[in-house]
């Protein structure tokens, strides 16, 4: 429990921004410096820099707490809504540190009409259900399905339909514009207190939301963030958990919700082992809900250690941090209600924080019967574990893939300047030895050197050529050869299984095996997937790098008088890999209804486990299939981003020397024009100002790259911490 | 009421001392009568065996439900007693069995049926049933010789016991069977499963699961009904799912009588047909409410804990299975009689017998039907 009360770690956050700022102000010189072209791939970095931002997703069963516990980290308690029952039925994402004109924005995504008609018709689960005719029957589901248009088309009218597709975008965000569109609402029509609730349960859209993206002040993080709040999982509602699957995707940071009473029921080892094989670091335990267990502080310690433990399990050799925490305390500690307050002191708090003070966990104080609501306020605040979480992403922004991601962008913008440093020096040199050898620069001479340029892009735009062709059969080759893999592993266990049911002899018995071996299966399926992408990536970037030394090769044998080889900057040590999600997903065997009509069959033949194989191989193959779409879609934005940096890159140096050639060509265009002469290329008088020129963006290069130096070294020890 | 309940509890012992004895005597009359069809005596006096043990059979009741719902803490309200540990993280696989004995005593079974009687080791002397309600021992404890506990439970045999750690009692054994001179459990028996196999596997837990004749399933009010739970239920072998209640338990979290309400009305909807009824319930205000330093707010907790409708509804369900045994027992017994009428014996004396035997049995079928089922599930006496 070392991390209760330490404080935010808000040094980190605020290096990170620092270091955030001074790559938005590098950016922007080096953009006022370059031509037109560079400037737009600039353009595109800075707009990266500044929209980055940490991304934590925050994930657990229903009614974990999820939604409360993010109104008491961003300190607004009761923004977003929170209900005794299921409340929260739409992807949220809250953004802090946005440009400010977005600032108490929110915006509505409706679903489109083919996503509304797929849930409609029972999303993924439906549709195997329905399709295989595996199942006697699917009621639960379409009844809940049929409930849900009919509780849209109450709420919305019969036209919702024409809704869909849409948006929604509003200039204030207030909590009951969230309970409008984000909460489940109820879906009775007996308890209207009054008019009002009448009126907004009437107007919910949240059946049809797809996506919320509110906008808000402030930065509780200390660094630009977006905390993405999600319908919960284990929900009878299938699909409301598919949405949540489906969407988790690549945040940084991992927040899991455990509750107290029941911490890492299988559901929640379900959800924790689809994080397995992210890089470590990402995942944070909190254990929310601690008001609701009269603990005292031996049973606190106990309860941490039996969650830690199992974690350690779960992923042997990481040490993922476990936080006890009470969203309700540190949201009855925000809203400062007196009679609130005062109704704490006589709940289990008092014992928890006594105990927890006597052993002098810091940050805990016993709770005296004479203290002001502020002191109350103050002190439940500090045991409510709301800083110790906030401490842990702070510390995870500084040390974790957020800045990793930082980390390319800043040093990319240094490779520029050095690029554009090497080129003016080259510029330079070959000025002052053209003027050394009293070389008359003749127009042919220029047109000459600047057709040499034309030549080397075309050399570089045939090298980047075969490096995408290089990439693309690097990555066709081994993503095939594992998708070849994962499909042999899921037959093999299809196969395994075959055997091993006809050895059952009923699926009834057999059952419960299965179930944990597919368990296993997904779970192995997923470290496969982990390690071999990691390889595949570690290849892609070592293909990278031989690209670079091609480029390099290239432009040192066009400009042989080049006193420096290109630059490239840093890569990211490792890219980030594509989300496995839908490994998690629901197939034909997991669902009950499959089961139930098998369960009467006596006596398993073999044509009978055949066809079981094939379902089984099929539902895999189906998972796998999708897991390998979306890593296709992932790896072609690697490829065009790492040809898009080369070619940049590369660029950078070669461009400006074209730049400097067709100054002097319109230059002395100029003079000719003025001195009707022509001859005079070498002459002083307008020789010299250039060279003047190309010193100053030397000097004006220089004092970039040294500043890109600093920020990038600023960044290296921040992340090595 | 209190007399009420005296002469119910004395209706209901004629179940034992009357009918019983009446059955029993015809069996052994009907094994003395001898003729050509002393086959058909045997078998008949076999069926009426059956019947005297399905009426002797305490109802079971199974409390089910996931981890830390609170399963426990109202078996321990329903024993008046500090039998079973509640613990808030136990990885726990075992199903306990509790009914009644003369003498306490408590048997582990193993996976292969193997019945291990635990030694005096596992005992333990404890005064009073005074223990905390989340006890930091893993212990359960049981308290059998306390006179002046408030409720009255009063029992002649000696020796309090303390059960050690369900930890070390984990699998081979599958079923922990603790036999408790406690009355209710002569009426009542129950058994608390967590994680019943999923599989048509048998078990000890699961044989002592088929003879559960009402099923309550306990679920957290702030996280009531999850897709897992819902699984499960759907699960689980019942003979009678409207012998069932869903107790959403953790009453005392919940702050507004509003959200009550709400809680109700999405598991009435999520739940439809599924459960003879659902109730709010706070089994630990429910048992603070037996502790002697409570005393003074017993009631209050009581009434706020709304065991009370628990225990009615339970008692309903309880009565509901006594008075469908009895109507089974008529019907078998009539039929047992009628086959019996049927009955031709050529001795003259054995058919005059067998006829006030034929008769004596439609007498007592139908005295069966005058027998009144439970009337509360207060303690009787061992």
């Amino acid at each position: 429990m070392e991390s209760f009360g330490s404080l935010i770690d808000s040094k980190v956050t605020s290096r990170l921004g620092e270091i955030k700022r001074r790559g938005i102000d590098l950016g922007e010189e080096l953009q006022a410096t370059l031509h037109a072209r560079l400037g737009r791939f600039v353009n595109s970095m800075l707009s990266d820099i500044e929209s980055h931002s940490c991304r934590i997703a925050v994930i657990g069963q229903i009614k974990a707490g999820k939604s409360s516990l993010i109104n008491s980290l961003i300190r607004r308690p009761g923004l977003l809504p929170t209900d005794i029952n299921p409340s929260t039925a739409v992807i949220t994402k809250l953004y802090f540190g946005a440009p400010a004109e977005r600032n108490n924005t929110a915006l509505f995504e409706f679903f489109g009409e083919q996503e509304w008609d797929r849930i409609m018709s029972g999303g993924r689960a439906g549709a195997l259900t329905i399709d295989r005719e595996a199942a006697v029957g699917a009621e639960t589901l379409n009844k809940a399905l049929e409930e849900l248009r009919e509780r849209a088309e109450v709420r919305l009218g019969n036209d919702y339909k024409s809704l869909l597709g849409k948006h929604h975008l509003f200039s204030s965000v207030t909590s009951g514009l969230l309970e409008r569109y984000v909460s489940a609402g109820d879906n009775s029509s007996s308890d209207t207190d009054s008019e009002d609730e009448n009126e907004a349960s009437s107007h919910n859209y949240s059946d049809i939301t797809k996506n919320a993206e509110i906008f808000l002040e402030g930065q509780p993080l200390g660094y630009p963030s977006v905390i993405i709040d999600t319908p919960g999982v284990n929900d009878p509602f299938l699909v409301r958990d598919e949405i949540t699957h489906g969407n988790l995707g690549d945040a940084d940071i991992f927040l899991v919700v455990l509750t107290a009473q029941q911490p890492l029921s299988k559901s929640d080892l379900a959800l924790l082992r689809m994080l397995k094989g992210l890089q470590k670091d990402r995942i944070i335990a909190v254990v929310n809900r601690i008001d609701l267990i009269d603990m005292n502080g031996e049973e606190a310690e106990e309860l941490a250690a039996h969650v830690r433990n199992s974690l350690l399990h779960e992923f042997p050799h990481t040490d993922i941090p476990v936080i006890l925490v009470s969203a309700l305390w540190a949201q009855t500690s925000l809203r400062s209600d007196h009679e609130e307050l005062r109704r704490v002191l006589t709940s289990s708090f008092p014992a928890y924080a006594t105990k927890m003070a006597e052993r002098g966990e810091p940050g805990f104080e016993i709770p005296r019967e004479n203290w002001s609501d502020e002191t109350i306020a103050e002190v439940l605040y500090r045991s409510s574990g709301i800083p110790a979480v906030l401490a842990g992403i702070s510390r995870l922004i500084g040390h974790s893939v957020t800045a990793e991601r930082l980390l390319p962008l800043v040093s990319t913008l240094g490779a520029i300047s050095d690029n554009t440093v090497i080129s003016t020096c080259y510029s330079i040199k070959s000025l002052n030895d053209a003027a050394a050898a009293n070389e008359h620069w003749t127009r042919s001479k220029v047109s000459e050197s600047l057709t040499q340029l034309e030549n080397l892009l075309t050399d570089v735009e045939t090298t980047l050529t075969k490096c995408k062709e290089d990439f693309r059969r690097l990555l066709t080759e081994e993503i095939g050869r594992l998708r070849r893999f994962m499909l042999y592993t899921a037959e093999q266990f299809a196969e395994d299984q075959r055997a091993s049911l006809l050895h059952h002899g009923t699926y009834a018995s057999f059952r419960e095996d299965f179930q944990e071996q597919s368990f296993q299966l997904r779970s192995q399926l997923a470290e496969d997937f982990y390690k071999y992408i990691t390889e595949i990536s570690k290849q892609f970037l070592a293909r990278q790098e031989e690209a670079e030394t091609a480029m390099r090769q290239a432009v040192k044998s066009a400009l042989p008088n080049l006193n420096d080889v290109l630059h490239f900057g840093i890569q990211s040590r490792n890219l980030p890999p594509p989300s496995i999600m839908p490994l998690s997903k629901v197939t034909a065997v997991d669902i009950d209804n499959f089961w139930d009509s098998k369960a009467l069959i006596d006596k398993v033949e073999p044509p009978e486990a055949n066809q079981f194989k094939e379902i089984v191989f099929q539902s895999f193959a189906e998972v796998i299939a999708e897991l390998f779409d979306l890593t296709e879609t992932t790896q072609s934005d690697h490829v065009s981003h790492a040809l898009r940096r080369l070619r940049f890159l590369s660029y950078s140096a070669i461009y400006p020397l074209a730049q400097q050639l067709q100054d002097l060509v319109s230059t002395r265009k100029d003079m000719e024009d003025l001195s009707q002469g022509g001859q005079g290329w070498g002459t002083p008088f307008f020789w010299e100002p250039f060279l003047d020129e190309c010193q100053q963006q030397l000097a004006r290069s220089e004092k970039l790259a040294k500043e890109a130096v600093e920020i990038r070294q600023d960044c290296i020890r921040l992340i090595s911490g | 009421m209190h007399q009420v309940n005296q002469r119910l509890k004395v209706a209901r012992v004629n179940i034992e001392g009357e009918v019983l004895s009446e059955l029993c005597a015809i069996r052994k009359s009907l094994s003395e009568l001898s003729g050509g069809i002393t086959k058909g005596y045997i078998k008949a006096a076999r069926a009426i065996g059956i019947v005297e043990q399905a009426l002797r059979r305490p109802v079971r009741l199974a409390v089910l439900g996931e981890e830390n719902s609170g399963k426990s803490l109202l078996l321990n309200y329903l024993l008046k007693h500090q039998i079973l540990p509640s613990k808030q993280f136990s990885a726990e696989e075992t199903g306990i069995l509790i009914r009644y004995s003369a003498e306490p005593s408590v048997y582990t079974v193993s996976k292969e049926g193997h019945r291990n009687r635990l030694t005096s080791r596992a005992f333990g002397t404890l005064s009073k049933a005074e223990a905390r309600l989340h006890p930091k021992s893993s212990s359960i404890i049981y308290q059998a010789s306390d006179h002046s506990s408030r409720r009255g439970i009063s029992s002649r045999s000696g020796s309090p016991v303390v059960l050690t750690k369900r930890k070390t009692l984990k699998p081979p054994s599958r079923l922990i069977d603790v036999g408790l001179p406690l009355g209710l459990l002569r009426t009542l028996e129950m058994i608390e499963v967590r994680n019943l196999p999923e599989d048509k596997t048998v078990t000890p837990a699961t044989i002592a699961f088929r003879q559960v004749d009402i099923a309550i399933w306990c679920t957290l009010a702030t996280q009531a009904w999850k897709e897992t739970e819902a699984i499960s239920w759907r699960r689980i072998p019942l003979a009678h799912r409207q012998s069932s209640l869903l107790l959403v338990t953790y009453k005392d979290a919940i702050q507004d009588t509003r959200d009550e309400v709400k809680i109700l009305e999405r598991l009435h909807r999520a739940t439809p047909t599924m459960f003879n009824d659902i109730l709010l319930v706070s089994p630990k205000d429910a048992v603070a409410s037996l502790l002697p330093d409570e005393a003074e707010n017993g009631n209050a907790l009581r009434a706020s804990s709304n065991i009370e409708a628990v225990e009615h509804a339970l008692l309903c369900l309880v009565r509901n299975q006594q008075v469908h045994r009895l109507h089974k027992a008529n019907r078998l017994l009539r039929s047992i009689a009628a086959s019996l009428a049927r009955m031709e014996n050529q001795d003259a004396d054995a058919s005059q017998r067998q006829r006030v035997i034929t008769d004596k049995l439609y007498h007592v079928a139908d005295d069966i039907m005058n027998v009144p089922p439970s009337a509360s599930l207060a303690f009787e006496a061992a």
